[in-house]
């Protein structure tokens, strides 16, 4: 049971809900946007976290959308992450969203709870840090479009009040060469002791994003240089990398910091075999 | 714009059946169909969408009810609980196959095995794999639980 009350509603529109959600701030009241709920419920109930209000966006159209439109995809933040897995337009996202959480949880969990949530692992974002994807964000200052680069450092970069609508992501992204490596401890249905989403990008050069082996999913493109070289052995290239990570690997009761990074230079080393690394 | 901002009365769309009741925003559908609508088939379990003793269907998919809140059904969605798929082929095979110990777990297991036998009556073992991890059973394991499904399969052809 919840041990709190607090209101709830669900705009129409993306209007309402910023309007809403500003009034809501100038009556002092604390709210947030809602999609899905399994993060929001399950810290509620455990008392984590207290809200005056939710603003549900579930019956917002473009939070809904889900389809092509000219050379993108595009990707409504309520979707959840099984109907982006069923209809698998990008093939890369599909495979990060899979081993999310269960199969039932993912008929709950939507793209956006997963992006902008406050659990580090954020597996969702790795392939749309890989393919130049646009994000829609809106707010009281209106609508804007963010690049990947721009819209997430550690966490999404909305400002207050602004919620995430949807992604775009070209198309020409679902045609390229990707593979995705998740490793956990021990069941299938577990948070990951690291996730690396990869795509080999038209210039033949691997990129990759990485999750779960450090605090925040990040991409860096110094480390893309190191794994491109073709003139370093992996192991060098493994130590490389990890002297690039902007913060230490996690050391924590799900694996110590060796053995991730022991599963992180076989991650790398399959990704650089199955991309063609080697050819 | 729907707004809910204290206790209200709502109908919520049940085994067929549509349902008033007075809700507070923040109760789970979960506590809802058991203390407000006395459907005690779905359990509270760990209440942390984890064990899958919550399963209900909305709209034909299954969903862990502890982690949804009854004001978001509250648009004529078919809420199916296990009370509402009474003698259907998977509880028999259940039986037969001995799927279950305490029981406890069951109710999610039969809700999420009858929605997987509905959408994919062919499920190979890989998919009904992906979908059954989403329930947790701690006394019997799973075997029993692997062969009434199966078996499920073989009597619905």
């Amino acid at each position: 049971m919840i041990p709190f009350n607090f209101k709830y509603y669900r705009p129409a529109n993306i209007e309402e809900a910023v309007e809403l959600y500003q009034q809501l701030k100038a009556d002092g009241e604390k709210s947030i946007y809602y999609a899905g709920g399994t993060e929001i419920v399950t810290n509620a109930r455990d008392g984590q976290k207290k809200y005056d209000a939710l603003i549900d966006l579930k019956d917002i159209n473009e939070c809904l959308e889900h389809g092509e439109k000219n050379d993108e995809y595009v990707f409504g933040a309520c979707l959840t992450l099984n109907e982006i897995v069923e209809k698998d337009y990008f093939p890369l996202f599909s495979l990060a969203c899979r081993p999310v959480a269960d199969h039932t949880t993912r008929n709950q969990l939507t793209m956006g709870g997963n992006i902008c949530g406050k659990l580090p692992y954020r597996e969702v974002i790795l392939p749309l840090m890989l393919v130049e994807a646009n994000f829609v964000f809106a707010g009281p200052e209106g609508m804007r479009t963010v690049a990947a680069a721009e819209a997430y450092d550690k966490r999404m970069l909305l400002n207050e009040g602004e919620f995430l609508v949807q992604v775009k992501v070209p198309k020409k992204f679902a045609e390229l060469d990707y593979h995705d490596v998740r490793k956990v401890k021990q069941s299938e249905v577990d948070y990951p002791l690291l996730h690396l989403a990869a795509l080999k990008d038209e210039a033949d050069q691997i990129r990759i994003a990485f999750s779960s082996i450090c605090a925040f999913p990040f991409r860096l493109e110094d480390i893309e240089a190191i794994f491109n070289d073709s003139q370093l052995e992996m192991e060098e290239k493994v130590e490389q990398i990890v002297a690039k990570f902007p913060i230490p690997i996690k050391d924590d009761k799900r694996g110590s910091a060796d053995y991730r990074r022991l599963l992180l230079g076989q991650s790398l080393a399959e990704i650089w075999h199955k991309l063609g690394g080697d050819a | 714009m729907k707004a809910y901002e204290n206790i209200s009365l709502v109908k919520l769309k049940v085994n067929g059946e549509t349902r008033d009741v007075a809700i507070r925003p923040a109760d789970t559908l979960l506590r809802v169909l058991r203390e407000k609508l006395g459907l005690t088939a779905a359990k509270p379990g760990c209440e942390n969408g984890d064990c899958g003793a919550c399963t209900v269907l909305i709209n034909e998919k299954p969903v862990k009810s502890c982690m949804k809140l009854a004001v978001e059904v509250d648009a004529g969605a078919e809420i199916i609980t296990l009370e509402g798929i009474k003698n259907s082929i998977i509880q028999e095979t259940f039986l037969e196959e001995d799927g279950f110990q305490c029981g406890y777990c069951t109710p999610g297991f039969l809700v999420n095995a009858y929605a997987l036998l509905k959408e994919h009556p062919d499920a190979d073992d890989k998919l009904a794999k992906e979908w059954l991890e989403s329930n947790i059973c701690r006394c019997t394991g799973y075997e029993g639980i692997r062969n009434a499904l199966k078996l499920a399969q073989e009597k619905l052809k």
